[in-house]
């Protein structure tokens, strides 16, 4: 019998673990205005995992496919990353302390919004420390100790496999304008106020309505 | 008098055209310009030799044109705006698709067309329909890809699966689905990925399902033999048909007074569905744009903006020659470096040649736009013969496995085939027909052996003239107004576009010999 272990650390990541040897489809939809949109597909063997690059909140939804021959194509497991309860570390990626500051209001409306319990890495650890005594503070962290990461910045870096070799953008990424981190920031950051970056980061504001990604 | 040049780069289909006053003047697709198939052009960029031909030609360029169009992603576009110092007009992928067909019909301004566009992707959508009315297309539904299925995407990765190109080699599943037999469960499993409800497709990522089922398939031996992946392409067909048919269906209540169509997108490459629904009852006429695949959104930009500019309304083609031609002292400059006899062409000599069983390479005039040789780079032979399939192909070193296609004098059409409408789409070989029982055997090497359909191109006199005078001349001598017409091509080439092209095959006797517009070049014995 399958055994799943999803995890959103800092990307969404599925695991799958079986005595016996089987192909596994998975699919990832990201939920965005209200449905369920496809984003991104794996084909993985028993104990094998794979994660996606985008980093954002996307209330990730897994879902797992298995074929035998007398009914084609079958659903055997659906997934969400559900933080509920869970360990979610946010890093707030950034040298300026307003910028801390307003990105640490958007951390608590996300605690309070999905229930989990919240640790923080930054730079300003000790000032933000005394505003909300629920939150706690790591200096270090491991990836795997943790259920979700986040990490909220304004990020500038395109991946170069999303070049061709004059420098041009293609292979279906949209950016507004490509020198943005289209896989951190689901949103051009240069656009934004400041409180926006963390929201789109977050799901929590309403603009995050740019056009699905496809592979 | 409004000048527009509109264009498709960055893909696979590159292509300009030129558009001045609401008439489309030129229609080039890069690969037969720079000789490399669209399918396996790897290279990502602007049709620089397409319009390069066309600039010397018109002596106009991008600078002095009023407007350029283009169905580019928004990105690529300011890409190349920024590269090449210029503005540019994008108008979104399936309205694209939907111009080329709607305002290249032959629909009166008054008619009501349901206009369907249906492809593997394009500005992150597999389809749309239109209602096109007085002139005017108003989009009724969309399928984002996020969300829906795609006949177009599933089909191409069964393509690929089989060993063959997505993009290029679709029509090969199309012919060897004749060759396969109805599964059950083949049936069950592409059905899971391809479904119809209502005015959608279902369920969400064909192509990642259909990559996932067809390694499967493989991997239990479902690809092992000929049979089984003929059964494949079958299955993967029958499923494509009758939901497409659904869906046609379900449409046709939404809106009962719509009875003539409008298709265009690279699944209506595919003839057997097509046919499939110009047998609807309900259905009036069919007709599919001649550049049915991405090949067509240059022109379909160009005429967005022409439309809106009210230089241009419906209107059908004459004919899709909107390529290059040749003079005679540049085809007599080009034969010098062969060695080759040459006559003046006369008619009723060729004809007998054909009638002999020769193979000849027919080079009139600009070439064509759009997938189909139409008479300006074909290939004719006598139609008569079941074994000119293998003749055919080992000259060609093709592996074609779709039936030949005939072309037929217009007089002729209904009474060789059941060819009673969409008459007009035939005339470019985007549709298909069952052929009368009274002529199976008549001209065997251009219908398909199992279900004896074809796919002719109906040839009318007015429009085709020298095409027109051949078929009847091989009439006057065989009792048979059908010839076969393949495209002038070897494998893995595009369609020749030059005098040097033809004569490369003409000396590696592809064809016995070449008729080039008012000349008969041979082999000197």
């Amino acid at each position: 019998m399958e055994r799943f272990k999803v995890t959103k650390n800092p990307r969404p990541k599925i695991a799958i673990y079986n005595d016996k040897m089987d192909d596994y489809f998975i699919e990832l939809y990201e939920h965005r205005n209200g449905k369920y949109l496809f984003t991104f597909d794996y084909i993985l063997k028993t104990n094998t995992w794979s994660d996606h690059f985008r980093e954002w909140y996307g209330d990730w939804l897994f879902i797992v496919w298995k074929w035998n021959e007398n009914d084609g194509l079958i659903k055997i497991h659906e997934e969400k990353i559900d933080e509920r309860g869970k360990r979610v570390l946010m890093i707030l990626d950034t040298s300026q302390l307003n910028e801390a500051f307003l990105w640490f209001r958007s951390v608590l409306e996300y605690k309070e919004k999905h229930g989990c319990e919240i640790y923080i890495k930054s730079s300003f650890n000790k000032d933000l420390k005394d505003i909300s005594p629920d939150i706690q503070f790591v200096d270090s962290y491991n990836e795997d100790d943790w259920y979700s990461i986040y990490n909220i910045g304004k990020y500038d870096t395109e991946h170069e496999w999303n070049k061709d070799k004059s420098g041009m953008m293609y292979n279906k990424i949209i950016t507004r304008n490509g020198d943005f981190c289209s896989y951190r920031n689901p949103i051009d950051w240069h656009d934004r106020s400041i409180n926006d970056v963390a929201n789109d980061i977050l799901g929590l504001s309403e603009d995050y309505l740019g056009q699905p990604f496809i592979f | 008098m409004t000048k527009i040049y509109g264009f498709l780069a960055g893909e696979h289909d590159k292509t300009i055209s030129y558009i001045e006053n609401g008439e489309i003047v030129y229609a080039i697709e890069e690969e037969r310009m720079n000789r490399i198939k669209s399918g396996d052009d790897k290279r990502h960029g602007f049709p620089d030799l397409g319009y390069k031909s066309i600039s010397e030609k018109i002596k106009i360029g991008l600078t002095d044109v009023d407007y350029i169009t283009t169905p580019i992603p928004i990105f690529y576009k300011e890409y190349l705006e920024k590269e090449y110092n210029l503005n540019m007009i994008k108008y979104e992928h399936h309205f694209c698709h939907a111009a080329s067909v709607y305002y290249t019909s032959n629909y009166k301004n008054e008619d009501k067309v349901l206009v369907v566009t249906h492809d593997g992707e394009g500005d992150f959508s597999y389809g749309k329909i239109y209602l096109g009315e007085f002139g005017e297309l108003k989009e009724i539904s969309n399928l984002p890809v996020s969300l829906y299925s795609s006949a177009a995407a599933m089909y191409g990765h069964v393509t690929v699966s089989l060993g063959w190109k997505i993009n290029k080699d679709e029509g090969k599943v199309v012919g060897l689905a004749g060759n396969g037999k109805y599964d059950e469960k083949l049936y069950k499993y592409f059905n899971q990925i391809f479904y119809n409800d209502g005015l959608f497709f279902y369920p969400s990522n064909p192509v990642g399902k259909t990559k996932f089922l067809t390694e499967i398939l493989k991997k239990r031996g479902y690809y092992d033999s000929p049979e089984q992946k003929a059964d494949i392409a079958f299955n993967v067909q029958l499923v494509v048909e009758n939901e497409m048919i659904k869906f046609f269906n379900n449409l046709h209540s939404l809106y009962p007074d719509y009875t003539k169509l409008c298709l265009s997108g690279g699944l209506f490459a595919n003839v057997k569905l097509n046919q499939k629904i110009n047998e609807l009852n309900w259905v009036d006429e069919v007709y599919v744009v001649p550049p049915m695949g991405d090949n067509g959104l240059s022109i379909g930009s160009a005429l967005l903006k022409s439309h809106e500019l009210g230089e241009r309304g419906i209107k059908r083609f004459n004919d899709v020659f909107l390529g290059l031609s040749y003079t005679d002292s540049e085809i007599e400059e080009s034969s010098k470096k062969y060695n080759f006899t040459k006559e003046p062409y006369v008619v009723n000599r060729v004809a007998e040649d054909l009638h002999n069983g020769k193979v000849i390479g027919f080079f009139k005039g600009r070439f064509e736009h759009g997938p189909r040789a139409l008479g300006a780079r074909s290939i004719l032979v006598r139609p008569t013969d079941r074994e000119t399939h293998e003749k055919l192909n080992s000259r060609l070193k093709r592996d074609d496995v779709m039936p030949f296609a005939p072309i037929v004098m217009s007089e002729h059409a209904n009474t060789v085939f059941f060819a009673q409408k969409s008459l007009y789409t035939a005339e470019f070989m985007t549709m298909c027909y069952t052929t009368r029982p009274e002529w199976i055997n008549k001209i065997p090497a251009v219908i398909h052996h199992v279900d004896h359909s074809s796919r002719p191109q109906i040839v009318f006199k007015e429009r085709n003239i020298h095409f027109h005078n051949i078929l009847n001349e091989y009439y006057q001598l065989s009792n048979i107004p059908v010839l076969l017409n393949t495209s002038f091509n070897g494998h893995g080439e595009p369609i020749i576009n030059t005098p040097e092209n033809a004569f490369e095959h003409l000396k590696k006797g592809t064809v016995d010999l070449l008729v080039m517009e008012n000349y008969v070049f041979k082999n000197k014995e």
